[in-house]
C-alpha cells in the first residue's frame, strides 16, 4: 500500500482492488474521516482535520468486501430508445441484433463517482468498445444507457454527456431527495435485459 | 411568512451553505461558500453559526426589497451596499423594515440573513448545484422577481472590527502537486489573468508560456484546490462545484487557508503562486483558524 498527501487533511492511498477496499474502509465507519473518494487507481481520503501518519496503521483493519458473494441487480432496458445506432453499428461493425446480444449478455461490475448519478459499468466486451462522441450532448434523458471507449454506463439523471446512447431504462436509479440516493449499490453486479417500446412505456 | 423580493440576482446569486460532506464518492460536490471567511463574518452579525445558510452574491448589482423586519449583514470584497438609497458600511448588523430596499455591488458579497431561509435540503445542505438540481429553490440560482420566504429570528446586537474586512489577495500559497514537472522558481515567476468564463466550478487561468509534457492519466480524486493542466495548457484552479475526479495532471493544491482566497478571485484579475512545504501549510492553517475562533468568540 502506497500513500501520499495531496493536501494538509487529504492522504492519497494507493492499493489493488481499490474500490472493495474503499467500501471496506468505509464500513470501519471511523471518526474523523470526511470523505472516502476511491478511483482506479487511488482512494482519496479527506479528514475533518489534519492527517496524520499514525491513521495508516488502522487500514490494516480494513477489509475488502468479496464481491461475487453480491446478487445480480437486472435492469431492464429499451435498446428501440437509443439515439446513437447508426454511430454505433458503423463503429463496431456489428448488426443491431448483435450489438444487444452482446450487451444484454455480459455481466458487469457498478461504481459511481464519474459524475453524479452516473453508473459506471465495467466488464463491457471489447467488440462493443466505441470512443465517446466528438460533440457530447447539451442534455441526455434520464436512464440513458450508453458506451463510452472501454465502458458502458447509465445517465441516472438528466445532464450533459458524451456517451453513445443505445438505450432507456425505466427505472429510477438515483434519488436526490434520499440521502443514501442510489438503487444499485456500490460494487453490484448488473445484467441488462431487454423490454419493449410498450413495456417501457407501461412501467411503473 | 415572505422575507425578501429579489429585483435584480447581480451576475449569479445564491443561496449557499457550509456545502456538502461526505457525497463525493457519488459525484456530488462540496458545493456551499466559495468565501467561508467572509460567510462566517456575516452570519456571526446576524447571530447564526458560520456554516449557516447565506446569500451568496457573484458580481452585478443584487437588488432586493425586504417584505418583514429583521436583521442583515454583508461581507465581501469590493463591496459597496445602500440601504433605501442610504451609502451603508460591510460587517454590520443592519436592521431592515418592510418596504426598505437593498442594493449591493461587489465582486463576491455574502448577505447574512436573520432569519430561518426556507430552502430545499438534499444531502444535508441547501447550497445551490443548477447541473443537479439540488438546493437552493428547486436547485436554481435566485432570479428576477423571486420570493424568498422563512422565519426572522431574535438577533442579538453583535459588532465586527472592520479591520476583519476580506482582502483581495492575488498571491496564493500552493503545495506542490503530485502531477507538477518543472521548475518551481519559474512556475512561482508567472503572474497569471484569470479569465472571465471562471466559474463555480473553477478559475480558468490564462496562460501564454507554461508548458508541461502531456500525460495520458487514468481519472484521480480532486478537490477544491487541486490546480489542474488540461491538454491546452490553460490551468484550471478548481471550486467548490467542480467533478470530483479528473483526468488531468494535478500540478499544485491550495493550502487549506487559502481556499476562501482563491474564491474572491472569481471575478477576475490576476494571480501568482507561492510554494510552501505541507508543515508551513499546516502552521498557516492553524493560525489563521485559531485567530477566527479567538475573533468571533471576544466580540460575544
Amino acid at each position: 500500500m502506497k500513500w501520499r498527501q495531496l493536501s494538509e487533511k487529504i492522504v492519497l492511498i494507493e492499493v489493488e482492488n481499490s474500490h472493495a477496499w474503499a467500501e471496506g474502509l468505509r464500513e470501519l465507519r471511523l471518526p474523523g474521516i470526511k470523505e472516502i473518494v476511491p478511483t482506479d487507481r487511488e482512494v482519496a481520503v479527506q479528514f475533518d482535520d489534519f492527517f496524520e501518519d499514525d491513521f495508516m496503521q488502522a487500514l490494516n483493519d480494513v477489509k475488502v468486501t468479496r464481491p461475487s458473494s453480491r446478487e445480480i441487480v437486472e435492469i431492464p432496458v429499451c435498446y428501440e430508445l437509443g439515439l446513437d445506432w447508426e454511430r454505433i453499428i458503423e463503429l463496431t461493425k456489428l448488426d443491431k441484433e448483435e450489438v444487444i446480444k452482446v450487451h444484454e449478455g455480459s455481466e458487469y461490475r457498478a461504481t459511481y463517482g464519474f459524475t453524479p448519478g452516473f453508473l459506471y459499468l465495467s466488464g463491457l466486451d471489447f467488440r462493443l468498445q466505441a470512443p465517446r462522441l466528438a460533440e457530447p450532448r447539451i442534455k441526455i434523458p434520464k436512464g440513458s444507457v450508453g458506451i463510452g471507449g472501454t465502458h458502458t454506463g447509465i445517465y441516472s439523471l438528466e445532464g450533459p454527456g458524451g456517451w453513445n446512447i443505445l438505450g432507456r431504462t425505466p427505472i429510477d436509479l438515483f434519488d436526490i431527495r434520499k440521502e443514501n440516493p442510489v438503487t444499485v449499490p456500490n460494487m453490484a453486479s448488473v445484467r441488462f435485459h431487454r423490454i419493449t417500446q410498450t413495456e417501457f412505456d407501461q412501467w411503473s | 411568512m415572505e422575507l425578501m423580493r429579489i429585483n435584480s440576482p447581480g451576475i449569479i446569486s445564491s443561496i449557499q451553505d457550509h456545502g456538502r460532506k461526505g457525497f463525493r464518492h457519488l459525484a456530488i460536490p462540496q458545493s456551499g461558500f466559495l468565501d467561508s471567511y467572509s460567510a462566517s463574518l456575516a452570519n456571526y452579525l446576524v447571530g447564526k453559526t458560520p456554516g449557516a445558510e447565506a446569500i451568496e452574491i457573484i458580481g452585478g448589482t443584487f437588488k432586493c426589497t425586504f417584505l418583514t423586519a429583521m436583521n442583515i449583514s454583508v461581507a465581501g470584497v469590493s463591496t459597496r451596499l445602500q440601504v433605501n438609497g442610504q451609502d451603508h458600511e460591510i460587517l454590520q448588523q443592519i436592521a431592515v423594515s418592510s418596504g426598505d430596499e437593498l442594493s449591493i455591488r461587489g465582486e463576491l458579497t455574502y448577505l447574512g440573513i436573520g432569519a430561518h431561509l426556507e430552502a430545499d435540503k438534499h444531502f444535508g445542505s441547501v447550497s445551490t448545484l443548477p447541473s443537479v438540481h439540488l438546493g437552493g429553490i428547486q436547485g436554481t440560482y435566485l432570479s428576477k422577481n423571486q420570493h424568498l420566504s422563512g422565519q426572522p429570528t431574535k438577533v442579538n446586537p453583535a459588532y465586527l472590527s472592520k479591520d476583519l474586512a476580506p482582502r483581495k489577495t492575488s498571491l496564493i500559497r500552493v503545495l506542490k502537486g503530485l502531477e507538477f514537472e518543472g521548475d518551481t522558481d519559474q512556475f512561482e515567476e508567472k503572474k497569471w489573468s484569470i479569465s472571465t468564463a471562471s466559474n463555480r466550478i473553477g478559475l480558468r487561468l490564462q496562460n501564454n508560456d507554461w508548458y508541461q509534457d502531456p500525460l495520458e492519466m487514468i481519472s484521480v480524486p480532486v478537490f477544491p484546490g487541486t490546480i489542474q493542466l488540461p491538454p491546452s495548457n490553460q490551468p484550471i484552479v478548481l471550486l467548490n462545484d467542480a467533478q470530483t475526479t479528473g483526468g488531468y495532471p494535478r500540478i499544485a493544491q491550495v493550502i487549506a487557508a487559502d481556499l476562501p482566497r482563491i474564491g474572491r478571485l472569481i471575478a477576475g484579475g490576476s494571480i501568482r503562486f507561492k510554494f510552501v512545504g505541507i508543515n508551513e501549510a499546516r502552521e498557516i492553517y492553524t493560525r489563521q483558524s485559531t485567530f477566527i475562533k479567538h475573533v468571533l468568540k471576544a466580540n460575544r
